[in-house]
């Protein structure tokens, strides 16, 4: 059971790490992205083509995290004028092109086949207690990103990028560059989905296209919409939340004496369906009354 | 603003620090019974992830009730070591990720020996290191020949022929007809880069000549523009690689433009419910099934548990899994990983008794004599990788909305 515990808070501490970096788009600067997972992929896949041809697991990380922050910059860029649904339609489609090209351009990471055999960082060292070790590797990088998002979030650049959110002309009619601030934003929270997309690529060692759809994305939407905007500390419980949800309706077969196989695990994606639907309700309508 | 910002900031906090509490509370007592279940009795448990719902999921339900179906009579005969199988049931949902995650909840809650039924491939390389690392078995039916570059590390086993073979049972149909001249389809997902080539090798060697080969991504919506371009070539058969959904589409969007052409397919995409979604523009399909040991005994032990009249061959392949390593516990001693992995070659066979059952086959392991498991599956001699060295196909044809089977292709080799 502690094995199990100490997967799921290495899932836990990687999704969170996208959600925070979500929750510094939207939460902050109010830049709608149902993309996230195009950052995390990429992220992901730099790294892996990183390590298996020898490269050190930091510098695969810090690769990813450029190749991610690139991407949201080129994302930012063609969107100057987006805003809302305009840009979470965007994102979306973005998410779904990064996909494609993955899955089709074989030269990258081998198509649907994905990549696999990826080296994990001081494997040999640890030997049997390497999960426990890489659990801590991944929740220490959710602190600094924590940290990091802390510090911006009561940072000038926090009050502007929340000026920003709600209302654009206000802080263009003082002088400053909104469409700066705003590939700025997109950049560092795509920079987080990197990190995080270059810790589960090492992780699970195999990576495919098909991996990367756009559950993710939702999964980390949901986080973030948990939270009230902005809040780094909510994020970080409300990708708990999901992760618990996720994890926690598989254990619901085990009390139920009815049923078979198939309608219990139809069951449990009802429920996980329903719960989403009413805590994104709930929260919506807080975050609209604000 | 600021003032306002920090308010609702600290409301949400407080609200969310309880509701993960009771949210970790609730995962922390669903994790404990598990342990109690399977710490309690001696049982073996056994891992099955299947893909109950998904693109799997109409064979993933007929893979668990075989695999049930099997270890209530394993269990009946006394069960490997005298102790009872325990059956943990995972859905895979036909995700790797979601597969990983229930992978890690048999391995390390129910701490299986053995993970049975998994699927897709995509979801057999991801299962795959996490099973290595833990020790355990994982046993497939997944055809992608990628997956043999992971079993160099042991542990992996498949009971479904690899995509060479299934390329090369393609050529052999197209040979049998006389067909010279393929256009390709194929749905971009590991097993068709495989399938695809060795197809075309061996089609290009008997004087064959592939006019198009098109590959297109999987929930795509029409297939008018490819099936149209697949057409255009004249060709004598369209082989297309894909699953139940976008075969389902290829076949509509055919019928819709008037095409009359030959399609060839595999059998896991083709189930009943194809046929009654297609309809007319099904009829004349013809099928590459996976083999299985028609009228041998364990195959009709299958059919009964299922109870009906379909052609069960992945359900087929989970029964003798289960049969499998029930075997390699007993020749091992030892209910783990690590014993069943030593052991499941020597009980596949090709030298010893024939066995087609665990019950068969377990007295004589206890007077120390080699065995050779045959199943419902087929004869199922594990090689050096942990593939079938042989398998055996079954070509059908759809006549009159029934799947109806025209000849056996027996022993295609690596």
């Amino acid at each position: 059971m502690l094995d199990f515990l100490i997967a799921i808070v290495t899932f836990t501490a990687i999704y969170a790490v996208v959600s925070l970096g979500l929750n510094l788009q939207w939460g902050q600067a109010g830049l709608v992205n149902l993309g996230q997972v195009a950052f995390f992929a990429a992220g992901a896949y730099t790294a892996a083509i990183l390590a298996r041809a020898g490269t050190p697991f930091p510098l695969a990380v810090l690769a990813g995290m450029v190749v991610a922050a690139l991407l949201g910059a080129l994302v930012a860029l063609i969107t100057p004028r987006l805003r809302e649904d305009y840009l979470a339609i965007v994102t979306l489609g973005f998410a779904e092109l990064v996909r494609l090209i993955l899955l089709n351009e074989k030269e990258i990471g081998n198509g649907p086949s994905g990549i696999n055999a990826i080296p994990q960082p001081l494997h040999e060292l640890f030997s049997a207690n390497y999960p426990l070790f890489f659990a801590f590797l991944t929740v220490a990088a959710l602190i600094v990103v924590y940290l990091f998002n802390e510090r911006l979030r009561r940072a000038p650049l926090g009050r502007l990028l929340r000026a920003i959110r709600e209302d654009e002309s206000v802080v263009a009619s003082i002088g400053k560059s909104v469409l700066a601030f705003k590939v700025e934003t997109f950049s560092l929270g795509a920079a987080m989905a990197g990190i995080a997309g270059a810790f589960y690529a090492a992780y699970l060692t195999f990576i495919a296209p098909e991996m990367f759809t756009a559950s993710v994305s939702i999964y980390v939407l949901v986080a973030v919409l948990i939270a009230a905007r902005g809040s780094n500390i909510g994020t970080v419980l409300g990708a708990v939340f999901v992760s618990v949800l996720l994890e926690g309706t598989d254990f619901i077969k085990d009390y139920i004496p009815f049923g078979t196989g198939v309608q219990i695990a139809a069951v449990r994606i009802i429920i996980m369906g329903v719960i989403l639907m009413l805590v994104v309700l709930a929260r919506y309508r807080k975050v609209v009354e604000g | 603003m600021a003032d306002h910002e920090s308010r609702s900031g600290m409301i949400s906090r407080r609200r969310f620090t309880a509701l993960a509490s009771a949210g970790l509370g609730a995962a922390a007592v669903a994790g404990l019974a598990p342990i109690s279940v399977s710490a309690a009795n001696g049982d073996i448990p056994i891992g099955a992830l299947m893909p109950l719902t998904g693109a799997g999921g109409p064979f993933g339900q007929n893979m668990m009730k075989a695999v049930r179906s099997a270890v209530a009579q394993i269990n009946a005969a006394g069960g490997p070591l005298g102790r009872k199988i325990h059956l943990y049931e995972e859905d895979d949902q036909t995700d790797p990720d979601a597969a990983v995650r229930a992978a890690k909840k048999l391995i390390e809650v129910n701490k299986v020996a053995a993970v049975l039924g998994t699927w897709a491939s995509g979801v057999t390389l991801a299962v795959a290191p996490v099973c290595q690392a833990s020790k355990v078995v994982e046993m497939s039916t997944s055809g992608a020949s990628k997956i043999t570059t992971v079993q160099e590390h042991g542990f992996v086993y498949r009971t479904e022929p690899d995509d060479t073979l299934f390329g090369r049972a393609y050529a052999e149909v197209a040979a049998t007809r006389g067909w010279k001249r393929a256009a390709i389809l194929g749905l971009n997902v590991p097993f068709t880069v495989t399938t695809v080539s060795n197809f075309r090798a061996a089609f290009e060697a008997q004087g064959g000549t592939v006019v198009s080969y098109d590959t297109y991504n999987q929930n795509q919506t029409t297939f008018r523009s490819e099936t149209l371009k697949a057409a255009q070539g004249k060709p004598d058969f369209i082989l297309i690689s894909g699953y139940e959904p976008d075969v389902t589409g290829i076949l509509r969007s055919a019928y819709e433009n008037g095409l009359h052409e030959t399609f060839l397919v595999p059998g896991f995409s083709v189930s009943d419910t194809l046929i009654k979604n297609a309809g007319p523009a099904a009829e004349g399909l013809l099928l590459v099934q996976e083999g299985v040991a028609e009228g041998s005994p364990a195959y009709r032990q299958v059919v009964s548990a299922l109870g009906g009249s379909e052609y069960y061959s992945f359900a087929a392949q989970t029964w003798d899994q289960i049969q499998l390593v029930a075997l390699a516990i007993e020749a091992a001693k030892a209910a783990t990983g690590a014993g069943i992995d030593r052991h499941l070659r020597a009980v596949s066979g090709p030298s010893g008794t024939k066995v087609a059952s665990f019950a068969e086959g377990a007295p004589l392991l206890r007077k120390g004599r080699k065995i050779n498991y045959e199943g419902a599956s087929g004869a199922i001699d594990f090689d050096a990788h942990g593939n079938i060295s042989m398998a055996n196909f079954r070509v059908a044809e759809v006549r009159n909305g029934k799947i109806v089977p025209v000849r056996l292709l027996k022993g295609v080799h690596f």
